[in-house]
């Protein structure tokens, strides 16, 4: 016993130089990119940044906090930057692109239009592993990142559901007839994708529980703020499904004394939304700069504190700490893949109007 | 095509000019579309062809339920609509009902109040559980003992976007009928007063029927109008999850899964639907001018109704809608641009409000842009419709080139498309070689481009009518004393139709200065205009109250320009006369 926990020492002994070798090499590797890009980003000047979110998050700075942080370390590039806000906005940004009209170098893509972005070649490949970007967080595409965390609860008013009852709510709520035309969710119940997958609830039961999400007469809003809004307006009592950072920047603003947020197991999460640079986009060096530096433990931890979404690959983000120790679905990656085609079984299982 | 030898004439080349404009602003957008329906994928990079666009959009119970829904919708819209139009057309032209002037000015006031203002101002109103009205109808309610949580009135429901789309639509409505109550010939009214008969019998027997046809060109005009209509079943239909075909092209475009095939094949039968009304629209207004042509000849003024102990329930009854149309909708968003989050109105709330919001929508820079992008599309429009429109009058009403009746059956056909489907194929058409290579996509351009197509219909007939008026022998003479034809039309003809000319161009401009369907899926970050503008703080930033600011900001803006323009119409039609 003590020869082979003696044995074990001196293989650690002798591998431990090898790993801090390697490790090393890496990081010179690394750093060596890194540098390129800051050089290359000196003589671009500037970055025209497109990201989700907002200048001000809940009346304190937001993005103005990511950019000046960015700019404090980086003074030699000038961030410009602008709220790309929503599906429909990066909608918007993508049919742009494609139409010839680069309006940002680095931009902001929602999972399910990654397959049109990179059909119509509007997105610069980049190997963003050579930068030193967590692994976890390059987009399996290789063309993006995902830069911030997705944790899905469930919300309520504490005006019409008592913290007793709201505190106890599951999944099954959102679709039980005791709830019947109080679920509030959003028209895009991503929350469900996440369930979707074989290991967590599987196909047949997802497509169940949505099903009955629609014979409960759900309420479909097409705006997260909105949802969480009319919720603490008390237009219903139950939100389900949105995410976590909704509910921060309502917290933070000091607007939602009457909501509550859950987390139900099993959690659902995801690494999401994909940035990436534009092709065709003029400083293509600074952009890179500010998506790394995005990614990295100031960047996250920035992020954190204005908008609740930091990753929980990172730790000590809000996200790390809320599913330490709990039931987590995280969305993998080949199942992210094909959300998409996932997304729309759902949507029309909620019996909401997509094509085949 | 008349040609002189093998070379076609200035006018011919002009008429080849003028067709292949309206060819690359009105056909080939929606053929491009037609084309795109058969094809799955994003337009910018469309996937093989298909029929599955089709079977998807017409084996779905959800489209008959939304075809259903918009003829329900379309049907009490313009019944609702037609019947306070006509009513106030009667009480203000025929009858002498007190403050009838001021009735009639105050009914331009909704124009000025956009159609997306308007619902979501209704929403602020009538949200379920915390609108004002539904509040305040529960208060009135629990004095007898009626305890409720929510409602009583659902605004998110199909009976909540007819009231919108009925109460919205009166003032075009107005308009359009109020000249035929005011010229009616009164001998057959006087003869049926003569025989005994009481007002209301006369009303019903003699007016309404004389004026079926000015009704009928209403009721068509206005059904047309609803079924296009976007504003309320966006802002009130979604939420309540009943779909309409307009907000079914835009949910297949930019909600949840896009799918641009599936819109274009809704929108093939949509288009179908407004042709075929488009074409009774137009036989009907036809019939509607030879029947009246002989009426407006003569100059007298029909006898006035005396209501008697009616007068005053009659203006309670116009209050009842200035409140429903401007003063409640106003009130409320006032109220809300106050508050740094919507509540509904409380004594505790008033330490809350100040004018925050106001300094936050007139120091971003994003509503500046915005009020920049609006002003450079509502001129380029109104100018550029104007000048086309003019063009085609000229060729279609003084000239004898071959084609040119079915250049003005092309120009009038465009009226039935309806503005989503519009900004829908020119999606399709400027996401793909070879116009995407014109870059004009996402651009204040291509938003203007698209408005010229849904307004060139409306600016020729009045172009046209101007046109008519003038009599050829003016320009006969100008050219008899040497002057070459250029010159005859930019001295002699154009300075006569000004004032048609700037009446048709404020039209425009006041369409195009609060379009909203065809920039919402058109217009980029950097061409949004005013309209999009709002509807980006409401629903993508969930702001309600700087909606609300700039909403209260731009109907003031809307309300001084469309009196300025009634007054600058008048003046020009004064000078004319003079």
């Amino acid at each position: 016993m003590v020869r082979n926990k003696n044995k074990k020492v001196y293989g650690a002994l002798l591998l431990a130089p090898l790993f801090l070798w390697t490790s090393s090499l890496v990081w010179a590797q690394d750093r060596k990119a890194l540098e390129k890009i800051i050089e290359g980003a000196k003589s671009e000047g500037r970055v025209k940044a497109g990201g989700t979110v907002r200048w001000l998050e809940g009346g304190k700075p937001g993005a103005k906090k990511m950019v000046e942080v960015f700019q404090a370390r980086y003074p030699f590039v000038k961030v410009e930057y602008e709220r790309v806000g929503g599906f429909r906005e990066r909608e918007k940004v993508l049919s742009e692109m494609a139409g010839g009209n680069i309006s940002y170098d680095t931009a902001t893509l929602s999972e399910t239009q990654v397959r049109t972005a990179l059909e119509a070649k509007v997105v610069e490949m980049v190997d963003w592993r050579s930068l030193g970007v967590h692994p976890q967080h390059v987009h399996p595409d290789g063309f993006g990142v995902n830069y911030r965390s997705q944790v899905y609860g469930i919300a309520y008013n504490r005006k019409l559901v008592p913290d007793k009852v709201g505190t106890k709510l599951t999944w099954d709520d959102c679709a039980s007839p005791k709830w019947k035309g109080k679920v509030a969710m959003d028209v895009r119940p991503r929350h469900m994708e996440v369930l979707w997958q074989p290991h967590v609830w599987g196909r047949e039961k997802t497509l169940a529980h949505a099903r009955q999400v629609s014979a409960n007469q759900a309420i479909f809003e097409r705006s997260r703020d909105q949802a969480m809004q009319k919720l603490n307006l008390g237009e219903y009592p139950v939100l389900c499904g949105p995410l976590f950072f909704t509910y921060y920047d309502q917290l933070r603003s000091g607007r939602s004394k009457d909501i509550g947020f859950v987390l139900v197991e099993p959690i659902p999460v995801t690494l999401g939304d994909v940035v990436f640079i534009a092709r065709g986009s003029k400083h293509k060096n600074a952009a890179k700069l500010w998506i790394v530096w995005s990614l990295s433990d100031e960047g996250q931890a920035v992020l954190d504190e204005v908008e609740g979404s930091g990753s929980p690959v990172f730790p000590g983000t809000q996200a790390a700490k809320m599913i330490k120790g709990k039931k987590v679905a995280f969305y993998e990656t080949k199942w992210r893949a094909k959300s998409d085609e996932i997304l729309k079984e759902i949507i029309e299982a909620v019996g909401l109007p997509v094509v085949q | 095509m008349k040609l002189r030898g093998k070379l076609p004439s200035g006018t011919d080349l002009f008429f080849i000019v003028v067709v292949a404009i309206l060819l690359w602003l009105i056909l080939i957008p929606l053929g491009q579309m037609i084309l795109s329906s058969f094809r799955l994928g994003h337009p910018a990079a469309p996937g093989p062809f298909t029929l599955k666009n089709y079977l998807a959009a017409y084996t779905n119970p959800l489209t008959y339920r939304m075809i259903a829904n918009t003829f329900v919708f379309a049907t009490g819209g313009t019944a609702i609509t037609v019947f306070i139009a006509v009513l106030f057309a009667w009480l203000i032209e025929r009858t002498d009902m007190p403050l009838r002037n001021l009735c009639w000015s105050l009914l331009l006031i909704p124009l000025a109040m956009p159609g997306l203002l308007f619902s979501m101002a209704y929403v602020l109103l009538f949200m379920p559980t915390s609108g004002v009205i539904n509040v305040f109808l529960r208060d009135v309610l629990s004095w007898f003992g009626v305890e409720l949580s929510r409602g009583p009135i659902n605004i998110y429901s199909l009976g909540g976007m007819i009231f919108l789309d009925g109460i919205r639509g009166v003032t075009s409505v107005f308009l359009i009928i109020v000249g035929s109550f005011r010229m009616m010939d009164p001998a057959l009214e006087e003869a049926s007063w003569a025989a005994g008969a009481k007002n209301w019998t006369t009303v019903h027997r003699i007016t309404l029927p004389v004026l079926l046809p000015a009704v009928l060109a209403a009721l068509l005009y206005s059904f047309v109008s609803s079924m296009e209509s976007f504003e309320a079943p966006l802002v009130v239909g979604l939420p309540g999850r009943v779909y309409v075909y307009s907000t079914m092209i835009y949910l297949s475009t930019r909600d949840a899964i896009p799918n641009y095939g599936l819109g274009a094949a809704f929108a093939g039968s949509y288009v179908l639907m407004a042709l075929v009304l488009t074409y009774f629209y137009q036989r009907v207004t036809i019939r509607q001018a030879e029947r009246f042509a002989t009426i407006t000849g003569k100059g007298y003024r029909p006898r006035v109704i005396e209501l008697g102990s009616w007068r005053y329930p009659a203006l309670a009854l116009f209050l009842l809608y200035f409140l429903l149309a401007v003063a409640l909708p106003l009130g409320v968003l006032i109220w809300t641009s106050l508050l740094p989050v919507y509540q509904p109105p409380s004594r505790e709330l008033l330490s809350q409000m100040s004018l925050s919001n106001y300094r936050f929508i007139l120091t971003e820079a994003g509503v500046l842009r915005s009020a920049w992008n609006s002003l450079v599309i509502t001129l380029f429009t109104a100018t550029a419709t104007v000048a086309l429109a003019f063009a085609i009058s000229w060729l279609v009403v003084r000239t004898r080139v071959k084609g040119r009746l079915s250049l003005d059956g092309l120009t009038f056909a465009s009226h039935a498309i309806p503005g989503i489907v519009v900004g829908l194929s020119f999606i399709f058409l400027y996401l793909q070689p070879p116009f995407r290579y014109l870059g004009l996509y996402g651009t204040v351009w291509i938003i203007s481009l698209a408005l010229i197509t849904q307004y060139i219909a409306f600016a020729t007939r009045t172009t046209n009518a101007a046109v008519m008026q003038i009599n050829k022998e003016l320009e006969e003479a100008g050219e008899v004393s040497g002057a070459n034809r250029v010159r005859v039309l930019w001295q002699l003809t154009l300075p006569l139709i000004r004032p048609a000319f700037v009446a048709a161009w404020i039209w425009v401009a006041a369409h195009a200065v609060r379009a909203f369907s065809i920039p919402l899926l058109l217009s980029s970050r950097d061409s949004r205009p005013l309209g999009v503008m709002l509807w980006h703080y409401w629903d993508v930033e969930g702001n309600q109250p700087a909606a609300a600011a700039l909403g209260v900001m731009l109907i003031v803006l809307l309300t001084i320009i469309s009196f300025s323009g009634r007054v600058f119409v008048s003046t020009a039609r004064g000078s004319k006369q003079g």
